[in-house]
């Protein structure tokens, strides 16, 4: 009993962990540059609606690659708010918004996050599943179709999809989940005894994870 | 007999006919092709209309060659698209394009360029069909679109 009450307090370290990756996307210093590479386009550009497919790309250095065969990206204009002001000083080189994106096919992503110390490792998450929908207005990322997320400590998977919270910094599923821990987390957590064997643990349930 | 003989002549008479109309409408397309691509390429070539919603389209290039009144095949092609209310919305450049000045369409199986400063959008591509009026850009090969953007909030 007490073994598994580490593994849940592992979990829970493993949840903060991702949680911190997530959340780098959320601070305020995330302007940049999106590229998005494909074969084929059909951009509506006065609506801000971007289509592409054919072995799409999405590089946002730093912080995000994704690749999938199919992705529609809405964007809105960052300076909505104050449209007025700026066509009045002549001025509306604001950059744009990511309201909405929507990966069909073969969906990879790569989170980055910066090293904790100079000189460190950088970590990496994975995602990937069939489709994955991210929706601005309520901070939510979506990913289904097989879905599964791996980061360096652990890999989560879920039978129907795994929700992201980016505004409440909250996982979610709908179905059941499995995360599978590397022994290693539960050595440096104490939840693994000195004879406990090498395989990897391994704790899934019916129940949403909440955290 | 008599009747076959007579109907003979009539048929004759038809082919002979066809065939003068067709050589005659032959004559007169070629000379009118001719008419057409022998047109004299506009250097500097310039043009300004003003849109229903107030708007301005541009379109110029280095030097344009007529295909019909509304086609023109343009080289070093810009188009610039203006809102209302004056800023720039959107630039189309193109090393060589037909242009249709009427519908505002742009098309070319080449490189192309397009910039749009209000969001810092930058695309790039091979093959192109740009219609301004629904501000529709298709592209066929080696999209790359650049989107100067904030990720998230």
């Amino acid at each position: 009993m007490k073994s598994i009450s580490k593994i849940r307090l592992s979990l829970a370290w493993l949840v903060v962990g991702v949680v911190a990756v997530l959340g780098t996307v959320s601070a305020d210093d995330n302007d940049g540059e999106i590229t998005i590479a494909s074969e084929h386009a059909d951009e509506m550009i006065k609506d801000g609606v971007y289509h592409q497919w054919g072995n799409v790309v999405v590089d946002a250095p730093g912080f995000l690659h994704l690749t999938c065969d199919d992705l529609v990206a809405t964007m809105g204009t960052g300076a909505s708010t104050s449209t007025a002001a700026s066509t009045a000083t002549g001025s509306t080189n604001s950059p744009a918004q990511l309201n909405q994106l929507i990966a069909n096919g073969n969906v990879e992503i790569q989170l980055f996050r910066a090293p904790a110390k100079p000189g460190g490792l950088t970590n990496i998450t994975y995602a990937y599943g069939t489709n994955a929908t991210y929706v601005r207005t309520n901070g939510m990322v979506t990913l289904t179709g097989k879905p599964r997320i791996k980061t360096p400590e652990a890999t989560a998977t879920a039978d129907d999809a795994l929700y992201y919270d980016l505004t409440a910094g909250r996982f979610t599923n709908r179905g059941n989940y499995r995360v599978t821990l590397k022994v290693d987390m539960l050595k440096l957590s104490g939840a693994m005894r000195r004879n406990a064997t090498n395989s990897a643990a391994t704790k899934s349930t019916n129940d949403p994870a909440k955290h | 007999m008599a009747i076959l003989a007579g109907d003979w002549r009539r048929l004759k008479a038809v082919r002979s006919l066809t065939i003068a109309g067709l050589a005659f409408s032959l004559a007169t397309g070629v000379a009118y092709s001719a008419e057409r691509t022998n047109s004299a390429p506009v250097k500097r070539w310039g043009l300004s209309l003003r849109m229903p919603d107030g708007g301005l389209v541009r379109f110029d290039g280095a030097e344009a060659k007529p295909l019909s009144p509304a086609l023109w095949e343009v080289s070093d092609f810009r188009l610039e698209s203006f809102k209302a209310n004056g800023p720039k919305e959107i630039l189309v450049e193109s090393p060589r394009c037909t242009v249709d000045v009427t519908k505002k369409i742009a098309s070319s199986a080449g490189t192309f360029a397009v910039s749009q400063e209000q969001n810092g959008l930058k695309m790039t591509g091979l093959g192109f069909h740009y219609d301004d009026i629904e501000k529709r850009l298709i592209v066929s090969n080696n999209v790359v679109v650049v989107i100067r953007a904030k990720l998230v909030k």
